[in-house]
């Protein structure tokens, strides 16, 4: 290759490489634009069909003079689904990649890592309506009684979502460290680059370390109870208020098992080894149920009737409802798009977070029955 | 080739398929090829917008003529073509579309676009010169630099022979030598 060859290769990559950046940044609009323009086009083409057949037909009813039924026949509605995936009702723009939200008394909050802050989305009008800039990116949200807690960059975060201002926070790492936070029984709980678990007072910010715990990965805090994944000793219980540990339930969970929900009575685990969904019952009675996912797990978000399992399938990722007291799919999964990182649930809403599309889908929950 | 076999896979089911299939065959097609297409229009046009409203059209296009042609594996030889052939259409009428100024002006209140030439003069230097190439030529050459394209699909996409290929790259090298070598001498007198 001579100097030109490589001036060439070298200025027009950079100018390229340039424009992506931009480019990517549009890309959902883009996708958006281009389907809304498919579907127009297809109408337009179905309603001319139309014309031509509804003329050509009343042209041979002139010519026979045979009295049928003009509309017997006629040709089915064209598609007047909206412009989103089956069962997105819209998508809300966040911001560079959302990683993360949190529903709360009909407030949405968004983590978006790419622009180091939150932004609050009001589900009444699919808007974002207050920003919330932080000191570093943040790679967790999860939503209390009183505040918002976000956790990134070596911290945990305290939003007051009436000011929409950043109130105080807990250093619990380095800000490299990756950082889980759970909202639960009181207390605010912390996982600080899987090997340790952090429970902080949410009066003073104060943390401190949970030693009965060894390699945690995942918490949730409900029902009187903490419980806790972790990888050298599996499901841990413990006590909110002591921290000790009450209860090791039978090794029926993998200790690679990555999420872990509760509510109502009910814990849910996600194992990221055979990618199943397990429901048990918190006081140990019955048999746990299993639900093999779809490809590969990503998340679940619990509510009160259904869980919600996103997974990913080749390039599609699928959204799967279950029966929350059976562990059973429920009607037919939901397909998207725009690289689904995570679900959340609440209020009756279910929001899934589309990183790369900067992007938060909203959900028609009945949208799985049809 | 892994990737289009996944669209022939998908679009043949497409005369049984529902609305939503359609949906979803398009999204893919769109998904595997608009930003490679995108990359090609702009550098060939040097305008985002209308570099991506082409692509959109030529995938509509291919997408609306799927049972035209031959030979489905190749799809993305047909889309590179189809975009080159608007951008040459585009660059000859001159035309900006409503449409177009619709779309630019409503992105433009959002934030300003491309690329700082003051920051990179030698990259600016380049691309001028590459812009002052007719339509073919710099297709020719983005083809070869950016997409890496051997000769004989440079001469696919162009729908030429390779021999014309080759002539139109040494033409637009000879030129490009030239006006680089111009711009660079004038930077020293100056």
């Amino acid at each position: 290759m001579n100097d030109l060859d490589k001036r060439l290769k070298e200025s027009l990559t950079a100018i390229r490489d340039s424009y992506a950046e931009q480019r990517d940044e549009d890309r959902f609009e883009a996708r958006t634009r281009f389907i809304e323009r498919h579907r127009l086009r297809r109408r337009l083409w179905t309603t001319g069909s139309i014309v031509v057949a509804g003329a050509a037909l009343i042209a041979g009813l002139i010519f026979t003079g045979d009295g049928f039924d003009l509309f017997a026949d006629r040709a089915p509605s064209p598609d007047v689904a909206g412009e989103l995936p089956r069962g997105v009702i819209s998508a809300v723009a966040t911001g560079s990649e959302p990683v993360d939200s949190g529903i709360r008394l009909g407030e949405v909050w968004v983590a978006n890592a790419g622009d180091s802050n939150v932004v609050h989305v009001d589900p009444d009008t699919n808007r974002v309506v207050a920003t919330i800039s932080l000191d570093g990116p943040p790679q967790e949200v999860d939503v209390g009684q009183e505040n918002i807690w976000v956790a990134g960059f070596g911290r945990v975060t305290a939003i007051d979502p009436s000011s929409e201002k950043v109130i105080g926070y807990a250093e619990v790492g380095d800000v490299d460290d990756s950082i889980s936070v759970s909202v639960g029984e009181g207390y605010v709980w912390a996982i600080v680059d899987e090997s340790q678990l952090l429970r902080i007072d949410p009066a003073t910010y104060g943390a401190e370390p949970v030693p009965a715990t060894s390699a945690p990965v995942d918490v949730a805090a409900r029902d009187g109870s903490v419980w806790v994944l972790d990888r050298k000793r599996g499901l841990m219980r413990l006590d909110p208020l002591t921290t000790q540990l009450v209860e090791e339930p039978a090794e029926t969970f993998s200790r690679r098992s990555a999420d872990i929900s509760a509510g109502g009575g009910v814990v849910w685990v996600a194992s990221e080894t055979d990618d199943t969904v397990i429901r048990f019952a918190a006081d140990g009675s019955g048999p746990p149920a299993s639900f093999q996912v779809r490809g590969t797990y990503i998340d679940m978000a619990v509510s009160e009737s259904v869980v919600w399992v996103l997974s990913r399938l080749g390039n599609d990722s699928i959204l799967t409802a279950l029966d929350s007291t059976t562990a059973r799919a429920l009607g037919r999964p939901l397909t998207l798009t725009g690289d689904p990182v995570e679900v959340s649930s609440g209020g009756g809403d279910v929001w899934v977070t589309a990183r790369s599309s900067g992007a938060i889908l909203r959900i028609d929950p009945a949208s799985i029955a049809r | 080739m892994g990737t289009n076999a996944l669209v022939v896979d998908t679009w043949t089911e497409v005369a049984r398929d529902t609305g939503a299939d359609r949906d979803h065959a398009i999204a893919q097609l769109f998904d595997e090829n608009y930003g490679s297409l995108c990359d090609l229009a702009f550098l060939i046009l040097g305008d985002r917008y209308v570099a991506e409203e082409i692509v959109q059209e030529a995938l509509l296009k291919t997408y609306s003529g799927w049972g035209r042609i031959r030979d489905k594996r190749r799809t993305d030889v047909y889309l590179k073509r189809a975009v080159v052939n608007l951008c040459r259409s585009k660059i000859r009428r001159k035309v900006i579309e409503a449409r177009q100024n619709a779309v630019h002006y409503r992105r433009e209140e959002r934030k300003a676009p491309d690329w700082d030439p003051d920051v990179h003069e030698t990259q600016r230097e380049v691309w001028q010169a590459v812009k002052e190439l007719p339509p073919r030529q710099r297709a020719a050459i983005v083809l070869h630099y950016i997409h890496a394209l051997p000769e004989s699909e440079i001469a696919e996409v162009l729908d030429c022979s390779v021999g014309t290929v080759r002539s139109q790259l040494s033409r637009a090298r000879g030129k490009l030598a030239v006006m680089l070598e111009g711009s660079r001498a004038q930077e020293v007198a100056g």
